[in-house]
């Protein structure tokens, strides 16, 4: 199946990250709301982030 | 060798799990093994340097260094065609992994009830759990309800009935056509469903859904409504684009 959320984000980011930050909290700049980065919806426009 | 790291590992064996989906074992050397819930991102690279890159749950988990992929045909798709009609025995797959601590479940989360959720293929990454529950003796109560289109998509069928155990309740909603037999109609996912089949919200649960977006956000909206707390309700996505 092909992810189309923050979990998926797991593997690109490990390029740039050391730890696995899919876990840690952001806010959403649009809507307010706080929320652990794996639980984020992801446009997938690149072949690595899909 | 880290989890950011390319590895490669070869397929010793295949199977059709359903019509549409292949499960996928693979030998690779120096695996440290996985949480139960956690993926891959698997890599493959043409003749002419292009590369697609996709994720897939692991269906294994635990200590070994084999790792078990269960992967449905996206007809469309780049990566699942060649992995469902092209990949044999002795095919080497370049992959990296495992990834993602967030959709994970691990015997030491001790015997706080579990409630998953699945549609079709997302039932990969909580068989895994289901797995590791079964292989720690874990006595957390477990619950998985299976939403799936009819029984032939059923993924790892025989399986899911060897795990029912007094601490692993298994219910099956098919969508389009059910068993014959089957005490209730064919049909979807429902609140109503959701509240009189899953693990009460006052029990407290951790909650894990994966899926198609479109379930695992009618689902998740649900539960919260039924009175589960948000953070407690883990989801996992995806799409067929």
């Amino acid at each position: 199946m092909n992810h189309v959320d923050g979990n998926a984000l797991a593997g690109p980011l490990s390029e740039v990250f050391r730890d696995d930050i899919t876990t840690a909290l952001g806010r959403c700049t649009s809507c307010g709301d706080v929320s652990v980065l794996a639980e984020a919806l992801v446009s997938p426009v690149s072949p690595a982030a899909t | 060798m880290t989890y950011r790291d390319w590895l490669v590992g070869t397929v010793v064996s295949t199977s059709m799990l359903t019509p549409t989906a292949k499960g996928i074992v693979l030998e690779v050397p120096g695996w440290k093994g996985s949480a139960a819930g956690q993926h891959v991102d698997v890599r493959l690279t043409a003749e002419d340097g292009y590369q697609a890159v996709r994720a897939y749950s692991l269906a294994s988990t635990g200590p070994g260094d084999t790792v078990e992929l269960a992967v449905d045909l996206i007809e469309d798709g780049e990566v699942s065609p060649y992995l469902v009609h092209e990949l044999r025995e002795g095919d080497q797959l370049e992959f990296r992994g495992p990834l993602g601590r967030w959709f994970v479940w691990k015997p030491e989360d001790g015997p706080r009830p579990v409630q998953l959720v699945a549609g079709g293929s997302g039932v990969v990454p909580l068989l895994a759990m289901l797995r590791a529950h079964a292989a720690s003796g874990s006595e957390a109560p477990f619950k998985l309800l299976y939403s799936v289109r009819t029984p032939t998509d059923v993924f790892y069928a025989a399986e899911l009935t060897e795990l029912r155990s007094p601490t692993l309740d298994v219910t099956f909603v098919f969508t389009r056509e059910t068993p014959q037999g089957w005490p209730q109609p064919a049909g979807r996912v429902s609140r109503e469903l959701l509240g009189s089949a899953t693990v009460p919200a006052g029990e407290h649960p951790a909650v894990f859904v994966c899926g198609p977006t479109g379930f695992v956000e009618a689902v998740a909206d649900w539960l919260v409504e039924l009175g589960h707390d948000p953070v407690a309700v883990k989801t996992e996505r995806f799409g067929v684009n």
